[in-house]
């Protein structure tokens, strides 16, 4: 993973990634060519779900927000309040309102909060308690974050994302995402010390 | 500034850490800041080791499914309703299509605005008092008067306004309605309880109250309720005040309205010939008034009510109304 805070290394980050691919992924997802939205699904789907799956215990859950995000775009795509350029962006920004949304009604309405008999992931049989554990810890903490700290928390250390494509991805610039970041770590500690 | 280093050296750790660092090598990089950063690497890392990397087969497979399912839903319902190319074009197709589209829109609205109003008001326009559009009327009145700076073109309008009001009158009689109703117009004659403003019949019991100083000749605002072809009074206002009239308009000059004005009266001889004079006509008001006998002997009702015409007729012949 490189770090670099310059911001012509930035840009040029942007348009080789991002604007080229992008335009024919969009025109593929307006006509509702099958082929280019399986494509484009295949591309994004893993970052999506496990940006979403990051921030919730539930897996069937995240399934079905992550599928929902990509409905969306379809949605959007065809209605001409889509992405211009940056669909993960688009995707992302999309699923974290999703997942917000839903952390909000399950603060309303505790009794549906994260499920106990949650799938474990982790396969190890010494740690696995604790490291379901660990989880709900986790995911119960991001929850009491803004959604701009659970999106920088969960591309940065989760998704593996550099310091530009996540302020990319934020639309953001460095120096912002670096407080950010660091804001978020903060605000993530004293949530997991308010619950263990 | 402490905070950017702070952010920075928080940066650098864990890049550090990503590239195979222990964390107490990180912090030895920044001793005076070991303190603050120690908590935040901790957490860095344990989010870090707690986040799912795993993305299960069947949960991609799942939701590719629904998401082409969706996708042939909306080609099904494209294709039910087919979208015209160049409704295509206007939606997605021409850069800085989207300031086109806000000012067509505004363009759009306004017009919608403009005929939805002009609508309104022709709609209005043949109210009679106590329609629910009436009000809207007489407001689209009072703006074509606000609007009107020239002085003989605001005459001509109120004058229009007044026709106006006494045509109302005459249909609500005509649908035998009750209504309030208010006007202006010339007094004709006073008898006892029976007065006739200009041409029409208005009933003054003692619940209506008429200022002092009313007299035949003078124009007065009435306010009351028709009823069976007369209106019955609750308020009679004496107008002080009438509109001044430019002195280059053709009626102002006393010379010229006077003449032709007065020339009719020769005919009182006719009329004092007349065994018995009806109502609306009555003579004694002629003959002791020229200005009211020229009213009254005129058969169109336009110029009986047209006060303002009366009032230049009085301006040149008499003082009567204190002007």
């Amino acid at each position: 993973m490189v770090y670099s805070t310059n911001p012509k290394t930035q840009q040029g980050f942007l348009n080789s990634i991002m604007s080229l691919p992008a335009k024919n992924e969009l025109e593929g997802l307006q006509q509702l060519d099958p082929q280019a939205i399986s494509a484009v699904y295949d591309r994004y789907f893993p970052d999506v779900y496990r940006f979403v799956r990051y921030r919730l215990n539930d897996e069937h859950l995240a399934e079905d927000i992550a599928s929902d995000a990509f409905v969306r775009l379809l949605e959007a795509v065809r209605s001409g309040r889509g992405p211009q350029t940056n669909i993960k962006a688009w995707l992302l920004a999309t699923a974290s309102h999703i997942v917000v949304d839903h952390q909000r009604k399950a603060y309303r309405r505790p009794e549906n909060e994260l499920p106990e008999s949650a799938p474990d992931a982790a396969p190890g049989p010494v740690t696995q308690q604790e490291q379901r554990e660990r989880e709900r810890s986790l995911k119960k903490a991001l929850a009491a974050l803004t959604e701009e700290q659970q999106s920088v928390i969960a591309m940065r250390f989760n998704l593996g994302y550099s310091l530009e494509e996540t302020a990319a991805l934020l639309k953001k610039n460095v120096n912002s995402v670096k407080q950010l970041q660091f804001r978020a770590l903060a605000a993530l500690k004293r949530a997991l010390g308010e619950i263990l | 500034m402490t905070s950017q280093k702070l952010y920075d050296a928080l940066e650098i750790c864990l890049q550090a850490l990503d590239h195979g660092a222990d964390m107490e090598s990180c912090l030895a990089l920044f001793p005076p800041l070991a303190d603050d950063l120690r908590p935040l690497l901790t957490t860095a890392l344990q989010a870090r080791t707690d986040g799912v990397l795993e993305v299960p087969a069947g949960a991609a497979r799942r939701g590719k499914a629904r998401v082409l399912q969706a996708a042939a839903e909306m080609r099904e319902q494209a294709a039910s309703k087919p979208a015209r190319p160049a409704l295509r074009r206007w939606q997605n197709g021409w850069p800085g299509t989207r300031i086109f589209r806000l000012v067509i829109t505004t363009v759009a609205m306004l017009a919608f605005l403009l005929t939805g109003g002009t609508g309104l008001v022709g709609a209005a326009s043949s109210s009679l008092p106590g329609d629910h559009l009436y009000p809207v009327k007489r407001s689209w009145e009072d703006v074509r008067l606000f609007l009107v700076f020239n002085p003989n073109e605001r005459m001509q309008l109120e004058q229009e306004f007044e026709q106006e009001r006494f045509q109302e009158i005459e249909e609500l009689y005509t649908a035998k309605r009750v209504a309030k109703v208010n006007f202006q117009g010339q007094l004709q004659t006073r008898s006892n309880g029976d007065w006739v403003v200009g041409g029409l019949d208005v009933s003054v019991n003692g619940n209506a109250t008429p200022q002092a100083g009313i007299v035949s000749g003078v124009t007065v605002q009435v306010i009351g309720e028709t009823d069976n072809g007369v209106i019955k009074a609750e308020q009679i206002i004496l107008i002080i005040t009438p509109t001044v009239i430019p002195e280059n308009s053709p009626t102002i000059s006393p010379s010229s309205t006077l003449a032709p004005t007065i020339q009719p009266t020769a005919a009182p001889t006719e009329m004092e010939n007349t065994p018995q004079p009806t109502k609306n006509t009555e003579l004694p008001a002629l003959t002791n008034d020229s200005l009211n006998k020229s009213w009254a002997l005129s058969s169109d009702p336009a110029q009986t009510r047209r006060p303002a015409a009366a009032r230049t007729s009085e301006n040149g012949g008499d003082t009567q109304d204190g002007e």
